[in-house]
């Protein structure tokens, strides 16, 4: 099918590394003030992040926080920025404290939330949250809530876990330090089955109508959850050669099946919304023929081409676009004023560079105005 | 005579098993100028897989890297990761895969940390979680 909108790569970006940065960049924030658009890179090697100017790829800050004290943050799982003097700084696993530190990495502020009841009524508060924090399922701040994702520490695998009391999201109110969990759970096709990990989890963002827009990585469609009236809607965001049934595992696959359906399928690894154009991009990983010789473990994944959908702010499909093969990653991209940014890392890229990550820079176009 | 022989075939499959292991590890090894015979348990980490654990990785080495009998091998992608998490915790018992060579040459590991215990001729090969492995290398 023919659509109106694609992507044309217009610019690129090259950010050369430090000595104490790795090319990973799998988890980062955009942020953009009036006077800098910044991108920040979690680096786990130093338990702190990288603050980059988007405009000169320099390196604005490096921020290692220290691991124990009176203020410490031990093991970082991720940020939300609500600006450069307030950096939210999460811990894995734990949030019985919250620190804001400002870019340069001076403590600010810590906070103790209430601990974390879950809304299916177990008997006792939750100690651990495995909370996401990350570029696919970012912790966003909406109307002085900070809104998390979570995957569970359930076996998958099981299916009677796979049912209507996982709650995938959930939010921690600023003000009152209370933690409460959104109805965000697996689509009722999926409830009491069980198929490839991925698959069954999601990945999320937030419009601007505070709408959390979310979707499966194995689903060909998107959901959109309205908190302020508690309504769902459903839309249809597939790639059009995605017709791949599903298929429901009878028990844990081995490693080798494992790795074998998850290459061999459509995998939907992030959704981003763009508020400078007022569309959505649906980034997708397409299939590959599992092959035993070079595919040993989930590394493999990053050797997968990369596609992307695009929607308009009515989740009506507008546009698919197929990146290069053997140079993108599905995961790691951003929106900024400049366009979409998706990472030249994968692992079959031949400029892959230890001391250098690269983005290329994607804008709208119409269709019309590509010559054939 | 029925169990005995399925004890026999047992104890063949095993000792298949463990020859396999054996052998690739000892290819392995040699491709970095070490033997077996100066360690009693070998550890394993594909340090590409979790991007969060790197703080886990790099207080086991704080604990472990100067144990005699322990080599710890660390397998990435990256020559800059490896050097980056082993930091200033490196010594002679520690190897790194940034070829990746344990994965994709010689079957050694996959995602999680794999640790080898030899007890006389045997290799006994256990894959753990990440967080399970200090007390695994307790044990010996």
């Amino acid at each position: 099918m023919e659509y109106e909108t694609i992507l044309i790569k217009r610019d690129s970006l090259s950010i050369v590394l430090d000595d104490k940065t790795s090319y990973e960049f799998l988890n980062v924030s955009y942020f953009e003030n009036d006077t800098l658009e910044v991108l920040l890179s979690v680096n786990y090697l130093i338990n702190g992040f990288n603050l980059y100017d988007l405009s000169s790829a320099k390196l604005l800050s490096q921020v290692s926080i220290p691991n124990d004290g009176p203020f410490s943050v031990r093991e970082l799982q991720g940020v939300t920025i609500r600006n450069l003097d307030s950096i939210y700084v999460f811990s894995k696993m734990d949030l019985r404290n919250v620190s804001i530190v400002d870019y340069k990495g001076n403590f600010k502020d810590t906070f103790y939330p209430h601990p974390f009841e879950p809304r299916n009524n177990f008997s006792r508060p939750v100690p651990i949250l495995n909370h996401q924090s990350n570029t696919s399922t970012p912790t966003m701040l909406s109307h002085n809530k900070l809104i998390f994702s979570k995957y569970e520490v359930f076996d998958y695998y099981m299916s009677s876990n796979i049912n209507s009391d996982y709650s995938g999201e959930f939010y921690l109110d600023l003000k009152s330090l209370e933690f409460s969990e959104l109805p965000i759970t697996f689509p009722r096709w999926l409830q009491n089955k069980s198929m490839h990990l991925f698959s069954m989890l999601h990945t999320k963002t937030l419009n601007e109508d505070g709408q959390l827009v979310y979707a499966f990585y194995g689903e060909d469609s998107l959901r959109v959850y309205d908190m302020s009236n508690n309504h769902f809607d459903v839309y249809l965001a597939k790639y059009d050669k995605d017709n791949k049934e599903r298929v429901f595992y009878k028990g844990r696959p081995n490693s080798i099946q494992s790795l074998e359906d998850g290459l061999g399928n459509y995998l939907y690894t992030q959704i981003i919304y763009d508020k400078y154009r007022k569309v959505y991009y649906r980034i997708l990983e397409r299939p590959i023929k599992y092959n035993p010789a070079i595919h040993k473990n989930s590394s493999a994944y990053y050797q997968k081409p990369v596609s992307c959908v695009i929607l308009d702010s009515d989740f009506k499909k507008i546009g698919e676009v197929d990146f290069a093969e053997d140079v993108y990653r599905s995961y790691g991209s951003f929106v900024g004023k400049n366009g979409l940014y998706v990472p030249r890392l994968s692992t079959n890229y031949k400029n892959l560079d230890e001391d250098r990550v690269e983005y290329s820079v994607y804008v709208l176009d119409s269709n019309k105005n590509i010559i054939k | 005579m029925k169990y005995l022989k399925f004890f026999i075939l047992l104890f063949l499959v095993t000792s298949c098993f463990d020859n396999s292991n054996k052998s690739r590890l000892v290819a392995f090894l040699k491709a970095f100028d070490k033997t077996l015979d100066d360690y009693k348990q070998i550890v394993i980490v594909n340090v590409d897989v979790c991007s969060s654990c790197d703080d886990v990785v790099r207080d086991f080495l704080y604990f472990n890297a100067d144990r005699e009998n322990l080599l710890i091998i660390l397998s990435s992608h990256s020559r800059k990761k490896i050097d980056l998490i082993v930091g200033q915790n490196d010594g002679i018992n520690i190897i790194k895969d940034n070829e990746q060579r344990a994965l994709l040459e010689f079957d050694l590991v996959v995602d999680q940390p794999v640790l080898f215990t030899f007890f006389k001729d045997n290799i006994h090969k256990k894959t753990l979680r990440l967080n399970e492995l200090q007390n695994a290398v307790n044990q010996l």
